[in-house]
């Protein structure tokens, strides 16, 4: 504006002085509900116009803004009637079927891309939904988001620590001994189970573990760079038989298929974390046998002996 | 300059430089349509259309809205409702696309696509160059399911749109052929299988079927009216440590017993889901009722076991 101005007074032939006060009009119902007289007095004490404007003049220009496809709402408030924009033709507008598309290509991309992505899709659904305005993708991106309840910034930490496998110092809220400092090696972040997991190698049992992200309370302290090499970890091979599964099943990192029977596959398992591969073995019912180790093996029939022992008062 | 009856009257002038904001918010306009906007009542370009349209160029200019003309060209570089976007929000775009080039065609693939491209035509200049320099990722594997069924898939969404009743025979986990009536609901994703969510009114539970494990669909011939949908509670006791880390489900309401344990009560999850979830938990869980279901878990584990030779 300033190039306009000459001995502090605008150069109105410069310009188009009532496209200008239509413009800044449209600004100030965007921003906030006004009542006339606000408007009037944003109108006379601005630097550039200070000019009284009338009631009838503010209608006229309403009316343009309405005509171009604003719809201008009012609303009646003790002091008076406030007036606002509620839409208008530049702006972005995400309809009821396009946020539940929206929803859709999150559960997609839950399955497939890996948590830096999502988080950084999270991040950025909710950044746009904030830049436009919509109420309602923010609404929807809240419900269905996996890191709600979890510092973003922690999570950004997280994946940044996962990525060189940086020794870490976790403040863990553990459901049986509450919050503990927890030394690991984080390895990354997985998503599983409709929920986001640290995983690592824990320095206190040298073992492979995951801990539930929305239980990390923070990162107490970030160590020297330590190989998982450094730590000694006691593996345990575990063959399994799977059979007659009709939707593929999901290998984890540490399997690989050994052979392919006609009716099921073999399976191994080279884990630290036995108690993880139980549950993981437990889930597939009776579509899973483990083969070995013996003591493994003897362990989920001793489970599956208690169960048992739960219904049979029936 | 004032038109119309009163309670209607607008100004030229407020209208002219929002219709110029319209052109412009296309991205490109000709000079040839711009100047037209400043032509006299017959339509003629003058002189005086010439300097019209430098001064509301210029208002536009100290509103904010950036717009450079090359080659008889207004280009559109920022204005106030513009989006700009960096590299790494660019490249989310692009991991949203190459997802949704996989999704099966139907309305939700369509919404996407009118979200994505309204999203683009409001980048700002810089954004719109960013975009053609970043490459949509290629390093995942979204396809994970799609290509192989890409047609049941489609099928499938049909259905859920028409939300006709349905016949539906498929393949259980257990290898089982298993014929239902059932209502399509949505087309779902677990551990990477695409499945067909469908509610049975008979059993009062909704079911996800991997849509790979559907061996045929048929609507029914006659037209139920839908029934509401009213699901049977699942109640299961957790105990043990297990009751101290579990996580309370949205659609289920948790009660606390004095000896720590936890009274769940489960309202609506996909019954094959629950079972294989209630079984992960070994002993340290019990399903409490309905009987039928307790007697179906029983089985379960009797017939694990078997394959133990126990």
């Amino acid at each position: 504006m300033k190039h306009f101005k000459k001995n502090n007074t605008v150069t109105y032939n410069l310009i188009s002085y009532t496209g200008f006060k239509s413009l800044l009009l449209f600004s100030l119902l965007l921003d906030a509900p006004h009542t006339f007289e606000e408007i009037q007095d944003f109108y006379r004490t601005n630097e550039y116009i200070h000019e009284e404007i009338s009631f009838d003049t503010i209608r006229v220009y309403m009316t343009s803004l309405k005509r171009i496809g604003c719809e201008i709402a009012r609303k009646r408030y003790p002091e008076g009637s406030r007036y606002h924009i509620v839409s208008h033709p530049f702006e972005f507008k995400v309809d009821a079927d396009q946020i539940k598309a929206v929803t859709k290509i999150y559960k997609i991309l839950l399955q497939s891309a890996s948590v830096a992505d999502l988080f950084a899709c999270d991040t950025f659904l909710r950044d746009l939904a904030a830049k436009i305005g919509s109420k309602e993708l923010l609404n929807i991106i809240e419900k269905m988001s996996v890191f709600n309840g979890v510092s973003s910034s922690l999570v950004k930490e997280l994946i940044e620590c996962s990525k060189d496998n940086r020794k870490i110092t976790i403040l863990y809220n553990s459901p049986q001994s509450g919050e503990k400092d927890i030394q690991l090696i984080a390895n990354g972040l997985s998503y599983k189970d409709d929920k986001i997991y640290l995983n690592g190698i824990s320095l206190e049992y040298s073992q492979e573990t995951a801990y539930l992200l929305d239980r990390i309370k923070d990162i107490s302290a970030i160590h020297e760079q330590k190989s998982a090499e450094d730590v000694e970890i006691k593996y345990t091979t575990v063959g399994y038989e799977l059979s007659n599964l009709t939707t593929g099943a999901a290998l984890d990192e540490n399997e690989k298929i050994v052979e392919i029977k006609e009716d099921s596959i073999l399976i191994e398992a080279y884990t630290s974390n036995l108690f993880m591969l139980k549950r993981k073995i437990l889930s597939y019912g009776p579509l899973c046998t483990v083969l070995y180790p013996e003591d493994f093996r003897n362990d989920i029939i001793s489970t599956l002996k208690k169960m048992q022992e739960e219904y049979q008062n029936d | 300059m004032t038109k119309r009856k009163l309670s209607e009257k607008y100004n030229d002038s407020c209208i002219r430089i929002f219709e110029l904001i319209k052109l412009f918010a296309r991205g490109e306009a000709s000079f040839s349509e711009v100047i037209k906007l400043f032509a006299n009542e017959k339509g003629e370009v003058s002189q005086i259309s010439n300097v019209l349209l430098n001064k509301y160029m210029n208002t536009l200019k100290i509103y904010g809205i950036d717009v450079r003309k090359s080659k008889q060209t207004y280009v559109l570089h920022k204005m106030p409702f513009s989006v700009s976007l960096n590299e790494k929000e660019l490249y989310i775009v692009g991991l949203i696309k190459n997802a949704m080039s996989l999704m099966p065609n139907g309305k939700n693939k369509k919404s996407l696509q009118n979200f994505i491209s309204n999203l683009e035509e409001k980048y700002d200049y810089d954004t719109k160059m960013l975009s053609a320099m970043v490459a949509p990722s290629a390093n995942y594997d979204l396809a994970f399911y799609f290509k192989k069924f890409e047609h049941q898939i489609e099928d499938c969404e049909r259905y859920c749109q028409e939300g006709k009743p349905i016949e539906i025979c498929y393949i259980d986990s257990e290898g089982n052929r298993v014929k239902m009536e059932a209502q399509p609901q949505e087309i779902k994703y677990h551990d990477k299988v695409v499945c067909l969510g469908v509610y049975n009114p008979a059993s009062s539970f909704d079911f996800d079927i991997p849509v790979g494990s559907i061996i045929y669909i048929r609507t029914c011939v006659q037209n139920k009216n839908k029934s509401r949908k009213v699901y049977t509670s699942v109640v299961f006791k957790v105990k043990g440590g297990l009751a101290k880390r579990y996580k309370v489900r949205e659609w289920e309401s948790a009660e606390t017993l004095d000896d720590g344990s936890l009274i769940i009560t489960n309202k609506g999850e996909d019954i094959q889901t629950l079972f294989t979830r209630l079984f992960k938990y070994g002993e340290c869980c019990e399903i409490l009722s309905p009987k039928y279901l307790r007697k179906t878990m029983s089985k379960k584990i009797e017939k694990t076991l078997k394959n133990y030779n126990l």
